[in-house]
């Protein structure tokens, strides 16, 4: 690829100092100490609702639940299609507390390797098979539900009712071999990857990526400012390539990428930059 | 350009797939919201009312409705605003005998086994 004069970055890419403090905020949307559980909806983020804190329910942790007793979870559904119709994976970038987790250990300046691209679709396995298919037929007893390997379940809430019951003198009940295990060969990912758990095994991400497709809000390349650089493509550690597919399943719509000035962020309906404005522009940007 | 975009929306610049994607968007935020509203009027109105049908209208299905109707009485039914899913899901188990009261409000994950 030819390197030629740099852009400077649009008002997307501004944005970006901007987004460890919006999922930090959004923490006290999902952990509330006012104790209100509002258990009968899900929150759209992937948050375990056995937290003690939890103001809402994890989705994935209904729509397995629901699976088991061969019921359909209605409102987790609901809440789903109507987040992925509008913001899709801005939910994984912007506001998912166990996202922001994995970014705050990423700052963390330890050698890191990106995975390879084809990694991202063992998340669709993890959807199907211990959210859908192994609880619908052996149920929730089953060891590899979804919700006895989830690492967010054993930091999120075994972790504190564990030191709870140390705490009050009672015996400690650990968590089964494999939840431990998953849990500490994610904590182990953290140190050598960016967000392990996004990009391998999420449910939720899986389904949020696939919402990349047709969500509302996307991202677009205008084709005028992209000089086929590369920048997008090392600034992206999800192994998406944003100058060629900006809605892959994979981008968990961080906007790294933004800092190009030819990706751009676009809603929907609107005409991309390239056709109303041919000027640099940044037209209907957001 | 040797590499033009081609699942960018930006790519069709004439707003074909834009109109595509609108109607596929809408669809799904449709369906959904049509799904939420319909999970949640059974969710307070009919659960939250005592009958216990609740689950049954929930999933659609005769077995989850009867499994459930047979103990009717003996459920006593928390307060919509502290039901959820859950729980709704403890109360067909419950009526199915798997379980001998009814599950806390947190899921699999809470047991650390
Ligand atoms: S254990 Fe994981 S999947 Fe289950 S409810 Fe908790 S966060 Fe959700
Ligand atoms: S992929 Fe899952 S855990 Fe990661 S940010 Fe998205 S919903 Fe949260
Ligand atoms: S393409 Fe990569 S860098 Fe760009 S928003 Fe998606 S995940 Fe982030």
């Amino acid at each position: 690829m030819a390197m030629t004069e740099r852009k400077p970055p649009l008002r997307t890419a501004r944005w970006l100092k901007w987004r460890p403090w919006v999922q930090f905020g959004f923490l006290f949307v999902w952990l509330d100490p006012l104790m209100l559980r509002i258990h009968s909806f899900c929150g759209p983020v992937f948050h375990c609702y056995a937290c003690p804190l939890a103001t809402f329910a994890c989705p994935i942790g209904i729509i397995a639940n629901f699976s088991a007793l061969h019921l359909i979870p209605f409102i987790a559904l609901g809440t789903l299609a109507v987040i992925s119709a509008s913001v899709g994976a801005f939910i994984c970038g912007w506001v998912c507390p166990f996202g922001w987790l994995q970014d705050m250990f990423a700052r963390i300046p330890t050698p890191k390797v990106r995975l390879p691209r084809w990694a991202g679709h063992s998340r669709y396995v993890v959807l199907v098979a211990l959210v859908i298919v192994i609880p619908f037929v052996w149920g929730d007893a089953h060891p590899l539900f979804i919700c006895r390997v989830c690492p967010a379940g054993a930091l999120e809430a075994a972790v504190p009712s564990m030191a709870k019951a140390a705490a009050a003198g009672e015996g400690v009940a650990w968590p089964n071999t494999i939840k431990i295990s998953v849990t500490v060969l994610f904590l182990l990912a953290l140190f050598f990857t960016w967000r392990p758990w996004c990009t391998l095994l999420c449910p939720l991400g899986a389904i949020y990526g696939l919402s990349n497709r047709f969500s509302g809000i996307f991202l677009r390349v205008s084709d005028h400012k992209c000089v086929k650089c590369g920048l997008c493509r090392k600034l992206c550690k999800y192994g998406v390539l944003p100058d060629k597919n900006p809605n892959d399943t994979r981008c968990v719509r961080c906007l790294e990428c933004t800092k190009c000035g030819a990706i751009t962020v676009g809603i929907l309906a609107t005409k991309p930059s390239d056709a109303a404005a041919p000027a640099d522009v940044p037209g209907e940007d957001v | 350009m040797s590499e033009t975009p081609t699942d960018s929306v930006g790519d069709d610049v004439t707003g074909r797939i834009t109109a595509w994607r609108l109607i596929v968007t809408l669809l799904i935020a449709l369906l959904g919201a049509g799904a939420f509203v319909y999970g949640a009027l059974f969710h307070i109105i009919v659960i939250g009312g005592g009958a216990a049908a609740g689950p049954a209208a929930l999933s659609g299905t005769t077995d989850a409705g009867s499994a459930v109707g047979a103990t009717d009485s003996s459920i006593e039914m928390p307060e919509p605003q502290v039901v959820h899913d859950v729980t709704v899901a403890a109360i067909v188990r419950l009526a199915d005998g798997e379980i001998e009261k009814p599950a806390t409000d947190q899921p699999a994950a809470a047991c650390p086994t």
